[in-house]
């Protein structure tokens, strides 16, 4: 039975870095086949980056202007239909792929989703591309507590909110094995324990009906609402 | 000009007869504000965008055969709010309208948005 296609998108080589982990941790489970589609000027640096993680763009896409991707996308996918899109962060080639995944009414998974530093001053900013996308996604995949109370005060489902933790520490543990296999990297952030992937992986999973939703990121005590804060049960 | 121009260029110039004009009449039509909406309340709330703001533009529009989808950057008085839309077209009218606006900046630069109803 052929697995079914996630379609990753990126358009520098931090995304890239950062979506990593979720496609392996997919490939790993065995229930999703992850696409990476590689976006604008930066694709010998993404390539490089995801050949790290023996990984390669399956669709590159000379495009970067948001109208040209949006077409460029629509085209592909009309095609080739993915069963969900992931994006990552507030860049203007994940705002293209939000909306262009939104106009075929294909799933929207955001990947650190919801980081905000209250930025108005032009509809052009970051941010402002990451509150569209909010709009758009069907799952908000947020890398620490903050962002998924910044998501809910956006009028954003909790349910549809998981604290996953940061896929580049997960990076980083990936490299740093490969490279150094006898070294042990620790870091003092209680929202990378090495797992982000994963959570992100089955998440898209349980999304798509083919897993449960995986156990919500153990907050720890010193953030003072741990309660209120586990969200995605 | 095409349907769904015509139909921008309507609401965007605050005409609301040109907006029925070109809806069909069982159009369907959903929006993330939160407030419920039919064809006349979204007639009503582009116009009252239209009027409020000091400049609507285009900023991305892709057309396939069945429809359109647009981003409008929505420029008020104290700051500039976006907004996706996604239009299909049937049988030579418009049959479905999705927005998706960018609710903070909505509320924070399109206040009377809410209030007129």
């Amino acid at each position: 039975m052929s697995r079914i296609e996630v379609q990753l998108i990126g358009g520098t080589g931090t995304e890239a870095v950062k979506l990593a982990p979720v496609a392996l941790a997919m490939r790993a489970a065995g229930l999703l086949a992850p696409q990476f589609t590689v976006v604008g000027e930066h694709f010998r640096v993404i390539t490089r980056a995801l050949a790290a993680f023996d990984l390669a763009p399956g669709v590159t896409i000379d495009a970067d202007p948001l109208t040209d991707l949006i077409r460029r996308l629509d085209m592909i996918w009309t095609e080739r239909r993915p069963a969900a899109v992931m994006v990552h962060g507030d860049s203007r080639t994940s705002l293209a792929a939000a909306l262009a995944a939104a106009w075929r009414k294909i799933p929207v998974v955001h990947l650190y989703a919801g980081l905000r530093e209250d930025e108005f001053e032009t509809p052009a900013t970051d941010e402002a591309n990451g509150r569209l996308i909010a709009q758009v996604a069907t799952l908000h995949l947020v890398p620490v507590p903050l962002a998924a109370m910044n998501l809910i005060d956006e009028g954003v489902a909790a349910r549809s909110v998981l604290i996953t933790g940061d896929t580049g520490f997960d990076a980083a543990l990936v490299i740093a094995s490969r490279r150094l296999p006898s070294s042990r990297v620790t870091t003092a952030n209680p929202y990378a324990d090495g797992l982000a992937g994963q959570r992100a992986a089955q998440a898209v999973a349980a999304l798509l009906g083919l897993a449960d939703q995986p156990a919500p990121m153990p907050i720890p005590s010193f953030t003072g609402a741990a309660g209120a804060m586990r969200f995605g049960a | 000009m095409d349907l769904v121009e015509f139909y921008t260029g309507s609401w965007i110039g605050a005409d609301r007869d040109g907006v029925r004009r070109v809806l069909a009449p069982d159009v369907e039509v959903d929006w993330n504000l939160d407030a419920p909406v039919d064809d006349e309340e979204l007639v009503q709330s582009l116009h009252r965008i239209a009027v409020f703001a000091d400049s609507v533009t285009v900023v991305s529009r892709v057309s396939r055969a069945d429809g359109a989808a647009h981003v409008y950057d929505l420029a008020a008085p104290f700051g500039t709010a976006r907004m996706a839309e996604f239009v299909s077209v049937h049988n030579g009218r418009i049959a479905e309208i999705r927005q998706v606006y960018d609710l903070v900046a909505i509320d924070r630069f399109f206040p009377a948005l809410y209030d007129c109803q």
